[in-house]
């Protein structure tokens, strides 16, 4: 059904059922919430209600609007860029290693290899240099780590060696 | 009121907090004219920094960096046709075809004049508007925030984008975000699925940290290919903005400088905001509108003018009703709850020092910025040659930071990554940002303004129709609401025909 026509004529449909089932569940969940007695609109309830009901009335709206676009784009589909979402994710998986091993190796050496990691996806593959890289990464976090914690006083998170 | 100055003065006029301050303006300069990052980014960051110092320092600091920021974009727009900050996107239409024609000199010095007074003339009306409301806004019960809010939010989510739905949608997440947690009377849980760190609900700092510093890290991720920006070496000699045409530009300054700060003054917009509707105005008000794009100097003053008028009107609602004007006034925000202060009227009676540390901060930061960017030129170009990668990688330590250092737990570091791929996300499909960011800090004011004003008329709406100046904001947001839908159903009905 969606094969003949760009994602940019769909994506609104897209949001708006995304958002359509996030206001049920959050409707859903409003109804957990415990009501004070004697509270004013019911307390704590009132709000959620209020916003999930508003964000089901726009939902509604955003897919009406995003398949009376759909309908009328002409299915030209103009690939500015190849869609790098792969990056994007690994980029992300990264990140989350990066903050799981914060815990474990603490700041300083979980900081110097996420550093390192980053420069080396992120720049060209001609760019690349390994061991400017890693005398980047390791200086940077040294002076950054003496920085905020002795120098600023601020608390980084401790692994079990640093 | 002088006497008040006096005060900010001898506050600012130390030595750590100057220091602190051309720090700030110089840090802010640089961030600003990197096009990887973005001057919020570097305010969001640098926040940390500030938890360790007193508020005044915090003050000198964050103020400094705000003004440099906004500033610093004119240098690459001009010098490498790519805006350091969105903020300076049109000063790039007239700043590159001056470069082209040998006039980079001219170009630059109408940037950071038109600068430095279009950020001037903001303060002006901020030192004189702000204490004036504020006296205004201490009569304000629960009942008028309400409205207040009310119509704030509903500006922000129709001002923001193309699409009202999904600006609305967007101001409804962030105040479904802002849920989480306890509710404001009664205190009860919501949204915490059982987990201790959701009871304080999300940290204002990882959502601003995620939403405008890590999602540039995405979205250089899904950049294929980093182009290689040759950077030409540039010092500055002279001002070269002869009288006469410079007396040809005050009409399009004042036009600049007015759109400038209202656009500061209206919560949730911004510079980018500013600088384009001045550009645009401007050109329509021209004599000759066919010359803009050529690389005339006009293009340039209605540009870099209203992006720095923004600082004084974004102020504005952020002291004298704790209403954040754009994304910075929202850092700044985040650095006052920080050190336990409260930013509303009564900070103008009962911590006036900090209201005037702040103005005696923009004046000097100002000057500072235009002496900083006059001289050290060659300094921040050089700086520009650092590729992007290498510094928005060194930024993500420092958002760590950041994160973690608010509430020493890795939680809100967590939390930074969630609110960038929600960013990212609303990037994806076209959903303005602004609108939520300013639904996640309004919303708990619109509702706790809300139930207590309820609360203290015995469950009567009556108070919120009847009080002047809340039933007045009530009938501008029913009358606004209404006229957006006229204006956007009519653009539809000459779309279909």
């Amino acid at each position: 059904m969606f094969k003949n026509k760009s994602y940019k004529s769909y994506s609104d449909i897209l949001f708006g059922a995304f958002t359509m089932i996030l206001s049920l569940v959050y409707f859903y969940f409003a109804l957990d919430i415990k009501v004070t007695k004697g509270a004013i609109l019911g307390g704590g309830r009132f709000m959620p209600l209020v916003i999930s009901i508003a964000m089901m009335v726009m939902s509604f709206c955003i897919i009406i609007i995003g398949y009376k676009k759909y309908a009328k784009s002409n299915g030209e589909s103009n690939p500015s860029k190849p869609n790098q979402y792969k990056r994007v994710l690994l980029i992300l998986g990264i990140f989350v290693i990066y903050i799981m091993l914060l815990g474990f190796l603490g700041f300083l050496i979980s900081s110097t290899l996420f550093l390192f990691t980053l420069i080396m996806i992120l720049a060209n593959k001609e760019d690349r240099k390994l061991i400017q890289t890693v005398i980047i990464s390791v200086i940077t976090c040294i002076i950054v780590y003496f920085l905020f914690s002795k120098g600023f006083g601020l608390s980084l998170p401790n692994g079990l060696f640093i | 009121m002088l006497e008040s100055f006096a005060m900010g003065f001898s506050a600012i006029m130390s030595p750590i907090p100057i220091t602190l301050l051309v720090i700030g303006v110089i840090l802010g300069i640089l961030f600003g004219a990197s096009p990887g990052i973005t001057s919020s980014m570097g305010m969001a960051f640098m926040l940390p920094i500030t938890y360790s110092l007193s508020m005044t320092y915090s003050i000198a600091l964050l103020i400094g960096l705000y003004i440099g920021g906004v500033s610093g974009g004119l240098i690459s727009a001009i010098l490498l046709n790519i805006p350091g900050t969105p903020a300076s996107f049109p000063t790039t239409f007239d700043g590159t075809p001056m470069v082209r024609s040998g006039k980079a000199g001219k170009a630059l010095s109408y940037g950071m004049i038109c600068s430095f007074l279009g950020g001037m003339v903001s303060f002006i009306l901020l030192f004189t508007i702000a204490p004036k409301l504020s006296k205004m806004a201490l009569t304000f019960s629960n009942v008028e925030y309400f409205s207040i809010s009310l119509f704030a939010l509903v500006l922000v989510a129709s001002l923001a984008g193309k699409s009202l739905p999904k600006g609305i949608m967007s101001a409804l997440i962030g105040m479904m975000f802002a849920t989480v947690g306890m509710a404001p009377v009664d205190g009860v849980k919501r949204y915490t699925f059982g987990s201790n760190s959701l009871v304080g609900g999300f940290t204002l700092i990882s959502v601003l940290i995620g939403v405008y510093a890590i999602i540039e890290l995405l979205k250089l991720a899904e950049e294929g290919h980093m182009e290689k920006i040759q950077v030409p070496n540039f010092k500055m000699k002279g001002f070269d903005i002869p009288l006469k045409e410079a007396k040809g530009q005050i009409k399009n300054f004042f036009l600049a400088a007015g759109i400038g700060s209202v656009i500061g003054f209206l919560p949730g917009l911004g510079p980018s905001v500013a600088s384009i509707m001045s550009y645009t105005a401007v050109k329509a008000s021209s004599k000759h509108p066919e010359k803009f794009g050529t690389g005339i100097p006009d293009g340039i003053v209605a540009s870099e003018t209203a992006n720095n008028a923004v600082i004084g009107g974004a102020l504005i609602p952020l002291l004298t009703m704790g209403i954040p004007g754009d994304a910075a006034t929202s850092i700044l925000l985040a650095g006052f709850i920080l050190h336990g202060v409260t930013p509303g009227p009564l900070m103008f009676t009962k911590q006036p020092e900090v209201v005037y540390a702040i103005f005696v901060s923009l004046i000097i930061a100002n000057i500072v910025m235009l002496v900083c960017e006059y001289f050290a030129m060659p300094f921040f170009l050089k700086t520009l040659k650092v590729p992007k990668h290498i510094l928005l990688s060194i930024v993500m330590i420092l958002c760590v930071i950041g994160a973690y250092g608010a509430n020493n737990r890795i939680f809100d570091v967590w939390m930074i990554l969630l609110f960038a791929v929600v960013g990212y996300t609303f990037k994806k499909f076209n959903v303005p940002i602004a609108p939520m960011m300013m639904g996640f800090i309004l919303g708990p004011l619109v509702e706790r303004n809300l139930l207590r004003g309820l609360q203290m008329s015995y469950g009567k709406f009556w108070p919120f129709l009847t009080r002047p100046v809340s039933a007045a904001f009530l009938l501008l947001t029913v009358v606004y609401i209404i006229m957006i839908i006229i204006q956007r159903s009519k653009n539809k009905k000459v779309e279909v025909y």
